[in-house]
């Protein structure tokens, strides 16, 4: 019967212990925050949870989504998944902006790094206003907008209306609009 | 591993690398197409705070001919590196402007996606020159690639508890196609995802199968035998998912190479010539 030293070395880490030493230290290490990220449920990339779509989801009556119409009435309709990375530079900013002009116009990450992060870690209160938008930048989000939705469509852009829509789900996979408020209008 | 075949392994990474890049810069999704976006999202991940602290956003994304430059230098080193794969400070430098690279778009695309994670490390290996330090490490990156997706059934078993919730395939794929099914209501792929509405259990039979699926690249931990079956599965799960769920993760698949064998490695080397060419050895090998 093999001991568990013989079985240890067999491994993966064990050969490397063996054949390398600074390649086994480095490969350690990297196991070793990549653990740690995942038991204080903290990343600092490249140490990621790789918890890909793991919340549950439960079921939902209504969904919601934003519309972005350009130049009076034209739809920005990004259909493909492989128009997933535009989609993404529109939609989480977008997002974002709206619900902090509903919400003071303060960025929710200036709030917890200024009011708790910081008083936790005074020796940070030096730099943490880097590490969130403060009124330039939301001044200047709708006209970079303009500018993006320019690019991908390749027009300029005379103005943006944004429409909040709410939906359900039929029986037969269809969807019903069930309101549509206008959220945002840029000139 | 000798130097024809790594040749040929370093270009099949590389390669894909350079394609999924530029499927990012002709979406506009490079900084020289995002127009210097001003708002972004930190967070509390510590990179993303020194890739603030060194002011890289001033330079790359904030002003425009430093974002061209950025984009022209990416895509010079990587296809540097492609050509010479043995010249190591073009593998340095390609892996770290793709590793900004990366830091930026999820900085201001204001989500910390993980579809990169892959391309930010799988270059790693390719920085030392040493037969078996490379070797070792490209080892590793198989191992690390049976861990993420291993990692993704261990979370929702026992973190989250949803591997086994019985509508979380038909609760995702509404949440994620309500924009597409609302403004294309008409065409093949719209009624067939009416139908995947109405026949729900197909969308649930196929979260379970990418669950038990992600449970069974654990295999890779205990043996390479079955590395040819397992070569399939992060496929399956990245082209189902980009269909029923509107979720591109293929740029992970840069991992996935390195559950491919010697044997393998040469067969697509005779298949196709670009990647074993070599002009002048001494060149190559720097």
């Amino acid at each position: 019967m093999k001991s568990i030293r013989s079985i240890l070395t067999q491994t993966y880490l064990g050969n490397l212990y063996r054949r390398d030493k600074t390649v086994f230290i480095i490969v350690t290490l990297f196991i070793a925050f990549n653990l740690i990220a995942n038991f204080i449920r903290l990343e600092t990339t490249p140490f990621y949870m790789w918890n890909m779509y793991s919340g549950k989801y439960p079921p939902r009556d209504k969904f919601d989504f934003y519309e972005i119409r350009y130049n009076n009435n034209l739809l920005l309709n990004p259909k493909h998944t492989w128009n997933s990375f535009q989609k993404m530079m529109i939609t989480e900013p977008l997002g974002h902006y709206l619900y902090v002009k509903e919400n003071g116009g303060v960025d929710p990450w200036q709030n917890y790094l200024k009011d708790y992060w910081s008083v936790k870690h005074p020796s940070c209160r030096s730099f943490i206003q880097e590490f969130y938008n403060g009124a330039a930048q939301y001044a200047a989000y709708p006209d970079w907008l303009k500018r993006y939705i320019s690019r991908i469509e390749g027009v300029p852009i005379e103005n943006i209306t944004i429409l909040k829509k709410e939906l359900q789900y039929e029986e037969d996979g269809k969807l019903t609009e069930l309101r549509s408020d206008t959220a945002l209008i840029i000139k | 591993m000798n130097n024809q075949q790594r040749i040929i392994l370093t270009r099949i990474v590389i390669g894909p690398m350079l394609i999924f890049l530029f499927i990012r810069f002709i979406q506009q999704a490079t900084p020289s197409g995002m127009s210097s976006p001003p708002l972004y999202t930190i967070g509390l991940d510590i990179t993303y705070w020194i890739y603030k602290l060194l002011h890289i956003p001033s330079l790359i994304i904030d002003n425009a001919v430093g974002a061209i430059g950025f984009d022209f230098l990416l895509f010079l080193s990587g296809i540097l590196a492609f050509l010479f794969p043995f010249r190591k400070i073009f593998i340095i430098v390609f892996t770290v402007l793709v590793f900004i690279y990366g830091l930026s778009f999820n900085a201001y695309g204001m989500h910390h996606a993980h579809a990169f994670g892959g391309m930010m490390i799988v270059l790693l290996p390719f920085w030392f020159a040493a037969p078996s330090r490379f070797s070792l490490l490209w080892q590793g990156i198989r191992y690390y690639t049976c861990y993420v997706y291993g990692a993704s059934f261990l979370w929702k078993a026992f973190a989250t508890h949803s591997a086994f919730y019985w509508q979380q395939g038909v609760n995702t794929f509404k949440l994620n196609i309500v924009d597409y099914l609302y403004h294309n209501p008409s065409g093949l792929l719209s009624s067939l995802y009416r139908w995947c509405i109405r026949e729900d259990w197909f969308l649930n039979s196929g979260n379970l199968v990418i669950v038990l699926l992600e449970a069974v690249m654990l295999i890779g931990f205990l043996t390479k035998k079955f590395d040819r079956f397992l070569f399939w599965i992060p496929v399956f799960i990245h082209v189902t998912t980009y269909f029923f769920s509107d979720v591109m993760f293929f740029e992970m698949l840069v991992l996935d190479i390195s559950l491919l064998s010697i044997r393998q490695i040469e067969f697509l080397g005779k298949k196709i010539p670009l990647l074993r060419y070599q002009r002048k050895a001494s060149v190559l090998l720097g």
